[in-house]
């Protein structure tokens, strides 16, 4: 639908790729100038912002202490509450990149999470598990991934719109996920698998590992290799990559494939932490948490230049917010309704039109002041 | 400069098929191959309802199931026939579940509550819905935000404000007069034992009006010189229709009679059908869907109407909140889950283009019913949620591969 | 050879069709247009006489689109005055012009596919019935009035299809028809042939004719020569925004259109029979097209090239130029003929293959096929080499700066680092960052469609002699422009294109009067 595309925003001022972390090397009046200048200065402001909220409300927020070789903390949970998110947000960046959309992230996590819990079996002794541990957890990042490749290959091949297609696994995906768990709640009692999404390593939860790992994996293939070249050109000029040989469909379908492992590795976390499946809660609303970070993190929705680390932060500030209404007593449901203000602002401030409106709205006072 | 080519040596222009409105064999298939895709719909509706009636020996096509199927698939068609408006405008609305769930509680709050009487209570609602849809459409049509992320973000707000308006409980009963619209029957004049004979009768006389109104759209073609249908088929059709109406009259009489929450669709069809053929706004809404660009050029304000498009969209999902609610009798917290997916399938099952312009009326409803009577059969023959769910996106899959097909050919 | 004064004195002088009144229907007088400090038109004029079809010629830039975009609305004139039947008149948007009777019918036909013939040709005004709140819409009545107009220019099809389900040429008269509904006194088409067949195009001509002799006014911009001839009866020229004249069609042979449109005058000479190409290298040439040829677009076309030889492709606008270009490089299937590279057939599905090949194209449209706005001077420079060597074999950002520095020197790319987003730079400085990323990948065969265009002076001096620099070193060149005096100054040989078909080949060193003269000569 031609209004659901996002208009092209106006080229803005130079500013740092992200390949180089570092801010632009022309010169600036002030350090602090510079440092804002930065695409991630505001996501990491904002970020800054919401701990210091939560730590104004909360004294011991910011305390991180050490009990039986464990990390605790309010920051650590934020830490581990976040990884599932971040994972789907990183592939929902590479997708995002190439001016598409996934919103069967939430469904492809519950699908996930269902083959695993399955695939592990409910033996309530938890000594044995009905597959090798290794066994069903590939076979659930396997079939998350095959769910990234149906919906690549709906839009790169047979040329759909990213969110019909990736509407009908959203439709379906559910189902599926119902059907491997029989209608049930899957319990979990196999320790070995309870590592993965609640587990320590070095003190810290396991979980940060995860995302530190996929994290540095689709880094180095974005700035290493020609990845992320390819992405960007296919997302900001899809002829003129075309033009210049670049393969613009296995990109696409290898962008959406990726973004189904994450997410399948995020169902794993949830379900490791949870130690069950639930196949119709499992994920619910998560793609709309993953448009949030992305968007947050910098990476806009008309696809171009994303931010790995931008979505990332994306991800803790949704987070912390959440902490933040939980910590001051909000129900649970205002939570949604704060979360959806933040995306309405957040989609406002990238729209021209809006941005004309606000600029006009500016510019009369001063007109009238200087009288 | 496109990549459509055209033939080097292309055959002379075909003519214009049937000429001469005889009715003979050739012309009616002519016809009939032409428009596939009209008929196509209906004809699939009439092999899945016979599907099912075989698969549930005998049961879907009960009078008593078939008002089930009626009165539980009426939010359906009644939030396809704005959904339709809205993707055919070029956008799309995730919310409408969670807006119908919403103006649920909220009625369920005034009425229960409050002891508001029916009335206005309904109008409020009916008028919340609308200003919902304002605010939606005011973001989508003047600050181009992409729809598909302001319903979403829609989705969200009212699901949560649901469930707060609701503190989280089920809230109910209604008072009779409000129930009595989603599971209320029309009165019978006659007392005829086994049989209500009034909705018969009417339904008697809708086949009549629609047969009459037909022949007469066929004389008024016939006097312009347009050829119009082979008139055997014609004959066949209206035939085939009449009695197909004149049937489900009949079974329906034959329970309880035609249940209101019927007769407010049937007007609210008629209405759609008519604004979306025969007013200009209606056709400036496909219009705008086809080329706007090209709309625009033509003086047509196609910001307002993609605004018109979602304040309709708003009233008719609060109305199908207050139907669904007056059909379970509550308001709970989790009405509307996953509406907006059902819907949106009908629209596409029933033909709508993803790129918007395209799409009927009748087609959303007949989508509506295919998803109702597949819930429905399904239902009956016992399998799970989940393989519906998966079968329900593999019809989804079906339809826009069958648009997507059709534009690329 | 002697050398007549070709260009006619355009006068007042009428076409024999038109109507008893003398007055014109349209006229514009003195009309300029600014955009800021820049002036696309100056004290241009026009008439327009009822029952007469006028072309509207002039190059690229000439300010056709400008004019048009003026007289229907699009944006006033910052001077000058039109008048409409004699009334001055200030069509504030297109709305406004199709009330006051101009209409137009566009390249890409702008109606809306999804709805019917009928509804398109009912243009919004839709004949009503029914009580009087009813307001229903009369379809039949629809119906009746769209196939009575298409019965006007001939055309019996069926009204109540999608527009989309008829081929373009029939989308064309659909637009006319609703023209004609609207009551149109000035029916305006700008450049109706470019996506019609031979055929389509003769129909359509007989329509136009039709309507020029029931007293419509017409105005047909074009730029197929051959199409002026046929079907106008008045030619007025544009040159870089200024009015060059009008002339009856009788009175302006092609070499004196053509002159007139690039102002310069041709020396009447002979047409020199096309040269046969010398063939004294026995080896197979680099690339050889044969009968190469895509329906519509472009008409069999045969074409080599050897290393180290640059071919100019020369031709007026709207010749087929970009069109075989991108035949060649894969962006665009043939339907008939044969691609060889080194003696061996070969199918190019994409851009990829061809680049495999080792060709190279540098487009002709930067903004929209060539550069990546959003990423760096640097990124882009590099992106069609990195696309050769894959996704694996990556250029570390160290490579990437030393090829683009590179480049920026070698070209005089003038940009404040190779960080800055390509977007940013001027157009020549983006073209000159596009043909670096095309040589950064070494090809054999480097196709350059219009790459001087928008450059100033100096760069283009550069180019040129990078051109010829590349040939020396063995690289097989085919080089398309709009200038004939640069194709004729750098190219071994040029090949002469004209309304989409191959009219001859000169050898290197022929004169520019030359090449006009083999596009002026006409159809065999």
């Amino acid at each position: 639908m031609p209004s659901s595309q996002p208009q092209r925003p106006e080229p803005v001022a130079p500013m740092s790729d992200p390949s180089s972390s570092s801010s632009s090397s022309s010169s600036s009046p002030s350090l602090v100038a510079r440092a804002l200048r930065h695409r991630l200065a505001w996501p990491l402001v904002t970020l800054l912002l919401l701990l210091a909220v939560n730590a104004a409300f909360n004294p011991s927020f910011l305390h991180v202490e050490w009990r039986d070789g464990h990390a605790y903390g309010s920051l650590i949970d934020i830490l581990n509450r976040a990884a599932p998110l971040a994972l789907v947000s990183l592939g929902m960046t590479l997708v995002v990149a190439t001016r598409g959309i996934d919103i069967s992230v939430g469904a492809v996590v519950a699908i996930s999470a269902a083959v695993a819990a399955w695939m592990i079996g409910g033996a309530t002794d938890g000594a044995t598990s009905r597959f090798g541990l290794p066994l069903a957890l590939g076979a659930a990042l396997g079939v998350a991934l095959l769910c990234g490749l149906w919906n690549g290959v709906l839009v790169a091949g047979a040329g759909m719109q990213p969110i019909i297609a990736t509407l009908i696994l959203m439709v379906a995906g559910r189902g599926i996920a119902q059907l491997v768990t029989d209608g049930q709640i899957l319990t979990i009692y196999y320790p070995p698998f309870f590592f993965i999404g609640g587990g320590h390593l070095l003190g810290l939860p396991f979980s940060i590992f995860v995302v530190a790992g996929v994290f540095a994996l689709l880094y180095l293939a974005a700035t290493r290799s020609a990845l992320g070249l390819f992405l960007q050109a296919v997302g900001i000029n899809p002829t003129a990559a075309r033009v210049a040989g670049i393969d613009a469909r296995r990109l696409v379908v290898g962008a959406y494939a990726v973004c189904g492992l994450c997410a399948g590795l995020a169902g794993l976390l949830i379900s490791s932490n949870v130690k069950s499946a639930d196949g119709n809660n499992a994920g619910q609303l998560m793609e709309l948490d993953a448009i949030l970070a992305v968007t947050l993190g910098g990476t806009l929705l008309t696809g171009g230049r994303f931010s790995l680390v931008g979505s990332l932060i994306g991800a803790l500030i949704i987070q912390t917010l959440t902490y933040a209404i939980y910590s001051l007593g909000v129900p649970p449901e205002i939570n949604l309704v704060v979360k959806a203000a933040v995306v309405f602002a957040v989609m406002l401030l990238q729209s021209a039109e809006f941005r004309d409106a606000l600029r006009v709205l500016a510019v009369r006072p001063t007109i009238g002041a200087r009288r | 400069m496109t990549d459509d080519t055209l033939p080097l040596t292309r055959p002379a222009r075909a003519g214009t098929a049937a000429s001469a409105p005889a009715g003979d064999a050739s012309s009616t298939a002519a016809f009939l191959r032409r428009n596939v895709r009209d008929y196509g719909m209906l004809l699939c509706l009439i092999a899945i309802m016979v599907f099912f009636q075989v698969m549930t020996d005998g049961t879907l096509m009960q009078p008593l199931n078939l008002t089930n199927l009626v009165l539980q698939n009426s939010y359906i068609v009644i939030m396809a026939l704005g959904m339709l408006l809205v993707i055919v405008a070029g956008h799309i609305d995730l919310s409408v579940g969670s807006v119908s769930g919403f103006v649920g509680a909220l009625a369920a709050v005034l009425m229960v509550n409050h002891d508001w009487p029916v009335l206005p209570a309904t109008l409020a609602c009916l008028a919340c819905g609308g200003l919902i849809g304002a605010a939606q459409g005011w973001f989508v049509a003047y600050f181009r935000i992409p729809s598909f992320i302001v319903t979403l973000a829609g989705m969200l707000v009212f699901k949560g404000l649901a469930l707060a308006l609701l503190a989280g409980q089920s809230i109910g009963p209604f008072p009779d007069v409000f129930q009595r619209l989603s599971s209320g029957f029309i009165p019978d004049a006659f007392d005829v034992e086994g049989m209500r004979l009034t909705s018969l009768l009417l339904g008697l006389a809708v086949a009549a009006v629609l047969a009459g109104a037909g022949w007469r759209t066929r004389r008024r073609q016939r006097a312009h010189g347009i050829a119009g249908e082979p008139a055997g088929f014609f004959a066949a059709k209206t035939l085939v229709f009449s009695a197909l109406l004149i049937g489900f009259a009949w079974m329906l009489a034959s329970y309880r009679g035609l249940p209101n929450v019927l007769v407010v669709m049937a007007l609210l069809i008629v209405l759609f059908d008519f604004v979306t053929r025969r007013t200009t706004i209606g056709r400036r809404i496909y219009a705008l869907g086809g080329n706007e660009k090209a709309a625009r050029l033509s003086g047509i304000d196609t910001r307002r109407l993609s605004f018109y498009a979602f304040v309709n969209m708003g009233v008719l999902a609060a109305l199908a909140g207050l139907v669904f609610a007056a059909r379970l009798n509550t308001a709970t917290p989790k009405a509307g889950l996953g509406f907006e997916l059902d819907v949106i399938a009908a629209c596409f099952i029933g033909g709508a283009s993803a790129s918007g312009g395209v799409g009927k009326v009748m087609g959303a409803v007949i989508g509506a019913f295919v998803m109702g009577v597949m819930n429905n059969g399904m239902s009956i023959m016992g399998i799970g949620i989940d393989y519906q769910q998966v079968i329900k996106g593999l019809v989804l899959l079906a339809a826009v591969f069958i648009d997507v097909y059709h534009k690329n050919r | 050879m002697a050398r007549a004064n070709v260009l006619p004195a355009s006068g007042p002088a009428m076409s024999a069709a038109s109507s008893a009144s003398a007055a014109p229907v349209l006229e514009l007088a003195g009309i300029g247009k600014r955009f800021g400090p820049v002036e696309v038109l100056r004290d241009v004029r026009l008439r327009l006489f009822p029952g007469e079809i006028h072309a509207l010629m002039g190059q690229n830039g000439a300010g056709k689109s400008t004019l048009i975009k003026v007289l229907t609305g699009v944006f006033p004139a910052s001077a000058g005055e039109i008048r409409l039947e004699g009334r001055p008149i200030r069509p504030a948007t297109p709305v406004d012009a199709q009330h006051l009777g101009i209409s137009t019918v566009y390249q890409e036909v702008n109606l809306c596919p999804n709805l019917s013939v009928a509804e398109n040709i009912a243009a919004g005004r839709y004949p009503r019935r029914g009580w009087a709140q009813g307001r229903r819409i009369d379809w039949p009545v629809v119906e009746q009035r769209a196939r009575q107009l298409l019965a006007r220019i001939g055309l019996d099809i069926d009204v109540t299809r999608p527009l989309s389900s008829h081929p373009v040429a029939v989308q064309q008269m659909v637009a006319i028809a609703r023209a004609l509904g609207l009551r149109s006194k000035v029916l305006i088409l700008d450049e109706p042939t470019s996506s019609l067949d031979d055929d389509e195009v003769r129909k359509l001509f007989e329509v136009l004719r039709r309507l020029r002799d029931d007293g419509l006014a017409i105005v047909f911009v074009t730029h197929f020569m051959n199409q002026v001839y046929a079907v106008s009866d008045r030619i007025t020229v544009l040159r870089n925004g200024a009015w060059v004249g009008e002339w009856p069609v009788a009175e302006l042979p092609a070499p004196a259109l053509i002159a007139a449109m690039l102002g310069r005058e041709l020396a009447q000479q002979q047409a020199r029979p096309p040269s046969p190409e010398t063939s004294d290298d026995a080896a197979a040439p680099l690339l050889e097209a044969r009968a190469l040829a895509q329906a519509g677009q472009l008409q069999p076309i045969d074409l080599r090239l050897r290393a180290g030889e640059v071919v100019g492709l020369a031709g007026l606008l709207g010749a087929g130029r970009t069109e075989l270009a991108r035949l060649l490089f894969g962006l665009a299937s043939p339907d008939a003929g044969a691609l060889c590279i080194d003696g061996r057939e070969v199918r190019f599905a994409s851009p990829a293959d061809a680049i495999a090949h080792g060709l190279a194209l540098c487009p002709e449209e930067r903004k929209t096929d060539g550069i990546v706005a959003e990423l760096s001077v640097r990124e882009n420079i590099a992106l069609a080499l990195q696309a050769r060597m894959g996704v694996g074999r990556f250029l570390p950002p160290a490579e990437q700066a030393r090829l683009a520095e590179h480049f920026v020197a070698a070209l005089g790319i003038r940009t404040a680092s190779i960080e800055t987003p390509i977007g940013l730079l001027s157009g020549g400085n983006q073209q000159k960052a596009v043909i670096a990323r095309w040589l950064a990948t070494g090809p054999r065969l480097l196709i350059l469609d219009e790459p001087t265009r928008g450059i100033d002076v100096a760069a283009k001096q550069d180019i040129m002699e990078q051109i010829l620099r590349l040939a020396e070193a063995g690289m097989a060149v085919l080089f398309i422009s709009s200038e004939i005096a640069e194709v004729v100054r750098v190219a071994h040989r040029v090949v002469v294109l004209r309304d989409r078909a191959k009219v001859g080949e000169l050898p290197g060193g022929c004169t520019e009067d030359e090449v006009y003269a083999l596009i002026a000569a006409p159809a065999a």
